[in-house]
């Protein structure tokens, strides 16, 4: 069986290190990621209108899914990361 | 242990991994302990070809996370998560969806340390109570990482979605 005070301790030190960038960076890889996973690459803007991937301040923003075909471009109602209209 | 899947024509000889996104656990393969819930599984979510099929297998390992029957596990993994999704909080300003509390466990390697985990919910299947307004059974389930502690995977009850 695992220790799991020793994995407790694990986690802990992973916890402590992990700064608001680091974890924003992981989210926001992990969406990026899962998104291509589903409609492969494509290009990623913010309605805000800052067309470069290296905008990371998506918490407050939304990225918004601009694929070949689909060009039809949606304002989220919500806080979610991703808006796209498949019916285009 | 019972795992439930559509109805096939040729039964399974493996289970299959569950990779949805509300996924309990994450990605894994889910057991149930219990075979009524894993009949009424079938009845509610099987249906696509009005049949489902249960299967048993036996899973052995000492090396599960038994969040339903250890006190020292329930507390070890409640832990866990509140640290993680408190820290969630703090950093991001909202909190981890259950997809994204999963996939952290998973790409910092905590959960998959374990062949497994026991973890309970409770049952919202009519039949399963014979006292009204009790849920005194709970609904267990084990999600499995390690597929080598899975051992005599086979068909179990053919059953039809009414």
């Amino acid at each position: 069986m695992v220790d799991l005070k020793l994995l407790e301790t694990e986690i802990d030190a992973v916890l402590e290190i992990e700064t608001t960038d680091t974890l924003l960076n992981w989210l926001y890889e992990k969406r990026i990621s899962d998104m291509k996973k589903r409609f492969g690459n494509g290009l990623f803007k913010t309605l805000s209108g800052n067309n470069t991937i290296e905008n990371k301040k998506f918490m407050n923003d939304v990225v918004v899914l601009k694929l070949q075909p689909f060009n039809n471009i949606v304002p989220c109602n919500d806080n979610s990361l991703f808006c796209y209209d498949l019916a285009a | 242990m019972y795992h439930t899947q559509e109805k096939r024509n040729v039964p399974l000889e493996k289970a299959i991994a569950c990779i949805e996104d509300n996924a309990w656990l994450g990605e894994g393969y889910y057991f149930w302990y219990d075979e009524q819930d894993a009949i009424f599984w079938g009845l509610k979510f099987k249906r696509k070809t009005g049949y489902f099929d249960i299967y048993r297998a036996n899973v052995f390992s000492s090396n599960i996370l038994d969040t339903v029957f250890n006190e020292e596990h329930y507390l070890f993994w409640l832990r866990q998560i509140e640290k993680a999704a408190k820290n969630f909080v703090v950093k991001t300003g909202t909190k981890p969806t259950l997809k994204e509390i999963n996939d952290y466990f998973k790409d910092k390697g905590f959960w998959i340390k374990f062949d497994g985990i026991l973890f309970q919910d409770i049952s919202n299947n009519p039949q399963h109570f014979f006292v009204k307004e009790f849920q005194y059974k709970k609904r267990i389930q084990l999600v499995v990482y390690n597929y080598d502690i899975i051992s005599n995977f086979a068909i179990h009850y053919e059953g039809k979605c009414v």
